[in-house]
């Protein structure tokens, strides 16, 4: 039909228009975006959404990618809990990395306070290469209610305090 | 004796190409599934989102995995750790970015999965690590957006 052929020769230059604004890597559909980002962890996509408007929507969009992608919180946690914030309760899968080794008493109450506002959310929790008590474990999983799987990889767990 | 397809290319070029790697895409398997086999026969089917440059590199690549390694599968689990890719995948995808660009569309509008996956992959260690600014400059985007 004429008025098929119309819609895409606009859209073909609405395309054309964009790629050559912002680079041909800005024009990939969508689920396309969404594939690579399936191979990414959670700070990769996030940076790689802030690079321009498509890579920033598949991101929003896909609930797929929230519950796929790995985020990871690292020592460093403050960052990496204040991305998590910014998108509450979309993450489902967390890995917990070097936590306990150099944290401050005041420092874990701010993790848990913050854990516990998406910790509901969580389906996959992993521990790797943490120095973590069974009660600060404990303290984690209390508020995981969808929890599916833990793991505890390369961690020192010591037996009570 | 196999049975040969013909494929037309956005730049009119014809290719014959084996039905069993030209079933590799998901588009041309059900295009022949509706159209009929014998039908086809006759018939060029015309792909105008693909340059016969790409055409040659899907068909490589198809010919490749048909006979050799066969391509992952999308529908597994993914695995996060597994960004690594054969190093026959490696070589091939060798390329400029513009081609690199062309073959991810026409593996998604062909709808060949393993060839999507490895594209992709090899898109996702471009990414990983960088800062939004060196993927920007990795990728050549032009962007003045900043998310709210």
């Amino acid at each position: 039909a004429p008025s098929v052929l119309k819609m895409r020769k606009s859209m073909d230059i609405r395309r054309i228009k964009k790629q050559r604004l912002e680079g041909f890597w800005s024009c990939l559909p969508e689920e396309v975006i969404c594939t690579f980002y399936e191979y990414l962890n959670f700070r990769d996509v996030e940076a790689a959404s802030q690079t321009c408007r498509s890579w920033y929507a598949a991101f929003i969009n896909n609930s797929k990618i929230h519950r796929n992608v790995e985020f990871v919180i690292h020592r460093n946690h403050s960052e990496a809990l204040a991305a998590l914030s910014r998108y509450p309760g979309r993450c489902k899968r967390i890995t917990i990395e070097e936590f306990g080794l150099d944290t401050t008493e005041i420092e874990w109450e701010q993790v848990l306070d913050c854990w516990k506002l998406f910790s509901d959310h969580v389906n996959h929790l992993r521990f790797y290469k943490c120095r973590i008590n069974e009660r600060q474990i404990e303290s984690f999983l209390c508020s995981c209610t969808s929890l599916v799987s833990l793991t505890v990889d390369c961690c020192d767990c010591a037996h009570g305090d | 004796m196999s049975k040969i397809i013909k494929l037309q290319t956005s730049d009119g070029e014809i290719f014959d190409v084996d039905v069993e790697v030209a079933t590799c895409s998901g588009l041309i398997k059900t295009m022949l599934e509706v159209l009929g086999m014998d039908e086809s026969d006759k018939e060029i089917v015309s792909l105008p989102n693909v340059s016969s440059a790409i055409l040659k590199k899907v068909l490589e690549w198809t010919k490749y995995h048909k006979d050799n390694a066969p391509p992952p599968e999308l529908d597994e689990p993914t695995d996060i750790s597994s960004l690594e890719i054969c190093s026959w995948d490696y070589n091939f995808l060798k390329v400029d970015q513009g081609t690199l660009f062309e073959i991810i569309l026409a593996a998604n509008y062909l709808d060949i999965k393993g060839l999507l996956v490895v594209t992709c992959k090899t898109v996702a260690n471009m990414i990983k690590g960088k800062s939004p600014e060196n993927i920007r400059k990795t990728f050549n985007i032009k962007s003045g957006f900043t998310p709210a």
